[in-house]
């Protein structure tokens, strides 16, 4: 008796809590009108459950459909990805982005990240993009997807992937949300676009589901793509790239470096092919790395033996430049379907008249030069000699065309034999380094170069000997800078032989301080600065001012 | 959205200056600064570490137009580019109105660049902003270098929207292309706002620009 007796309190209970959940949403009115016993029959109590996820309290529009409203029964995880078959993806793709030849399971399923679906529960399909395909299965594509390609294929979700037909009333009254329940707002491209399935479609099997795909508007594609067949457009597409050897060597690790770095990276002709599904899907990142390993094996086998086998899963850059040289261009064209820029209607605003200005001084500038190698630059004699007077100095940038017409009056016959820095005599276009409106000539210029963040003070030497700055503050006489031209020239051209490109600072310790000697020709300047690294900007900056200065 | 004033009849449009660290943003602004006549702007306000790199933020406010009675203004701001200051880069693009990506044209720097747009994309899209409706251009800086990556690549990878930007090959230090993009973002962002608003467009004479209010 005792058991039925606490059955039965137990099995009020229950129905006591079955109640409050039916009246879950029920306002503070409407509970005290159920107190009626008019009212009692369609009484709904409060959830017996407390929400433990905000947003996440089942809703009941009215008493009715409180009373009907599904029991809590199981519900299926939400898992972190959707599976597709890599055929659905295959069909909807336009065939200039996926490959002619592909030798994977077309039955495979791709795992997509779930947040990166926009699913359409109504007509149960769902959007993603390109790039997330991309990322999730970049062995399709013929070309790389940048991760701010935008255009986005729809497809049917397969059966396994879709909500029971009785889960999608419960969830939420938004065509288009995320399996998390996130409402994702779609962009007017999108709003404009219709739904390619015009009603909810009952589950079906997968491989019904591939017929049933529809193509998204956009590029067009034949009706039935091979896959894995012969090329679609005809055109062969490579399947490697042909990368110099010597870039990869220098950008290698010290751990990893071959027993001859030098004689192996300045080897002529030595290539090395990577295969380009492994460079297209890192492209659109802007940079390129491939395990070592990788590395190895694509390297020739004269070379190989220079290797240690030693940390082969580590990860090796390629230089992006390297990969470029090769590669087939078309593969980096402009995406099919984006949209040109919009003609606006002209409005003046006081950056149009400054624009039209820099416009017509660049027309006329010829175009900037590689800055030339140590030993040929030009005339630094007059630049000492002759300081720029204020309102020469005061001139705006555009003014450089006359230099070179005063360079062709110079006879031949008169020229030096060696090559001189030309004088530059506008120094306005360093006011933006300086971020002064002053007007500046070389005195000022070196002494704001002093003035650098962690610069004590700074000296400028010219190719004739001549001095420009305080050489007592760094301690220095013209002989000693002249030895410290010298010694960075030598060291410079030492370093260039070993093939490690042109150097353009050599710093000296002694004492508690540093000298750093930046040299441009014979020109150059010295500065003393903290024991501590150049502070960010700083090197560039002294650098960018010297070869300013060197033209 | 631009912040309008109908105390002082002014409207006030913020352009942000975007970019990875180093690529020449604040190069940039101090040109501008340098080469707009002093009754147009107010004073250059540089926050520096002693790194000498940006900490808070450069800005510069510049008069422009009169709309319909209204003078507007420019606030030309930019963002420290240091990965660690995401936050700072957040709240400085608040409001923002258009927007100047600065990227630095010099092959070592690609991946930082592509790092910094899709930075840029996160951080409009946590104040519920999209680059498909914000104006922007993009300015390839430093093309100068030698070492300088191919425009067809760097469109490839910054200019791959489907809405294609306007895009710039500049040179901050010598001030090449550096006001032709600021035009361009400030000629959609008023373009923009007279559209939304129905407004009469201003005649397009220099002596529209130049009367000050």
């Amino acid at each position: 008796m005792s058991f039925f007796s606490w059955f039965r309190s137990k099995s009020d209970k229950s129905e006591h809590d079955e109640l409050e959940l039916k009246s879950s949403n029920e306002s503070p009115e409407s509970h005290a009108g159920a107190e009626h016993p008019l009212f009692q029959s369609t009484r709904v109590p409060p959830p017996r459950l407390r929400e433990t996820v905000p947003g996440s309290r089942i809703k009941s529009a009215s008493p009715a459909e409180a009373g009907s409203a599904p029991k809590e029964g199981f519900r299926r995880p939400v898992r972190a990805t959707v599976d597709v078959p890599l055929q659905v993806l295959l069909l909807q793709l336009p065939p200039e982005v996926t490959k002619p030849n592909i030798d994977i399971d077309p039955k495979r399923r791709v795992q997509i990240p779930r947040k990166s679906l926009q699913i359409d529960e109504a007509h149960q399909t769902a959007k993603v993009t390109f790039a997330t395909i991309f990322a999730s299965c970049p062995e399709i594509f013929s070309v790389p997807i940048a991760p701010l390609d935008q255009r986005t294929l729809e497809f049917n979700l397969p059966a396994w992937e879709r909500p029971p037909l009785g889960d999608s009333g419960e969830q939420t009254t938004s065509p288009t949300t995320t399996a998390h329940g996130e409402s994702t707002a779609l962009t007017p491209a999108e709003t404009r676009e219709p739904a390619t399935v015009s009603d909810r479609l009952p589950p079906l099997p997968a491989e019904q589901l591939v017929s049933e795909t529809q193509p998204i508007p956009g590029p067009e594609k034949p009706d039935k793509a091979p896959l894995g067949g012969a090329a679609r457009n005809g055109s062969e597409v490579p399947k490697t790239v042909r990368v110099a050897l010597g870039p990869i060597i220098k950008n290698l690790p010290p751990g990893l470096q071959p027993s001859e770095p030098n004689a192996l990276a300045n080897k002529p002709g030595a290539t090395i092919e990577l295969p380009l599904e492994l460079i297209n899907s890192q492209l659109a990142n802007g940079r390129v790395t491939i395990p070592f390993s990788t590395l190895l094996k694509s390297l020739p086998e004269d070379i190989k033996s220079h290797f240690l086998q030693a940390d082969t899963a580590a990860e090796v850059a390629i230089p992006v430049k390297e990969i470029l040289q090769d590669y087939p261009q078309d593969l980096l064209r402009p995406r099919a379907d984006q949209e040109p820029e919009e003609a606006l209607p002209a409005i003046a605003t006081p950056f149009t008249g400054p624009a039209k200005e820099d416009t017509e001084r660049f027309a006329h500038v010829p175009e900037e030069k590689e800055p030339e190698k140590v030993g040929s630059d030009s005339h630094q004699l007059e630049l000492i000699e002759h300081p720029p007077t204020v309102s020469e100095s005061s001139q705006p940038v555009s003014q450089e065309a006359p230099l070179a017409e005063e360079k062709q009056e110079t006879p031949l016959s008169e020229q030096k034999p060696t090559a001189e820095p030309k004088p530059a005599r506008n120094f306005s276009a360093l006011q933006s380094i300086f971020l002064t409106d002053e007007a500046l000539d070389l005195n000022k210029v070196v002494q704001k170069v002093g003035e650098f963040a962690g610069i004590n003070s700074a000296l400028f030497f010219a190719a004739d000997g001549s001095l420009e700055g305080e050489p007592e503050k760094l301690g220095l006489t013209q002989s000693s800078v002249q030895l410290l031209s010298s010694l960075t020239h030598e060291v410079g051209q030492r370093v260039e032989n070993l093939g490690f490109g042109q150097i353009e600072t050599v710093t000296l310790g002694w004492k508690r301080e540093l000298v750093s000697v930046f040299t441009r020709g014979e020109s150059g300047f010295i500065v003393r600065h903290e024991k501590r690294p150049f502070k960010p900007g700083v090197r560039e900056k002294i650098c960018l001012v010297l070869s300013h200065i060197c033209g | 959205m631009p912040i309008i004033n109908y105390a002082s009849k002014e409207i006030q449009f913020k352009i942000v200056y975007y970019g990875p660290a180093l690529s020449g943003k604040t190069t940039t602004i101090a040109y501008i600064h340098s080469r707009l006549p002093a009754a147009f702007r107010g004073d250059l306000v540089s926050l520096a570490t002693a790194a000498d790199r940006t900490l808070f933020f450069d800005f510069l406010p510049v008069d422009a137009v009169i709309l319909q009675g209204f003078k507007t203004k420019f606030q030309l701001y930019t963002v420290p580019g240091q990965v660690v200051y995401n936050t700072t880069r957040q709240l400085v693009l608040r409001s923002v109105d258009g927007v100047v990506f600065v990227a630095d044209s010099h092959w070592d720097k690609i991946h930082e660049d592509v790092e910094s747009f899709r930075n840029l994309e996160e951080n409009l899209r946590k104040q519920h902003l999209s680059l498909d409706e914000i104006p922007y251009v993009l300015q390839y800086n430093k093309r100068d270098l030698p070492d300088a990556a191919p425009v067809s690549y760097l469109e490839f990878l910054l200019n791959n929207r489907r809405r294609r930007a306007r895009s710039y090959e500049a040179i901050a230090t010598r001030g090449r292309s550096v006001f032709a993009a600021l035009d361009a973002v400030t000629q959609s962002v008023l373009n923009k706002f007279i559209q939304e608003n129905h407004l009469l467009r201003p005649k397009p004479s220099t002596e529209s620009v130049v009367q000050r209010a």
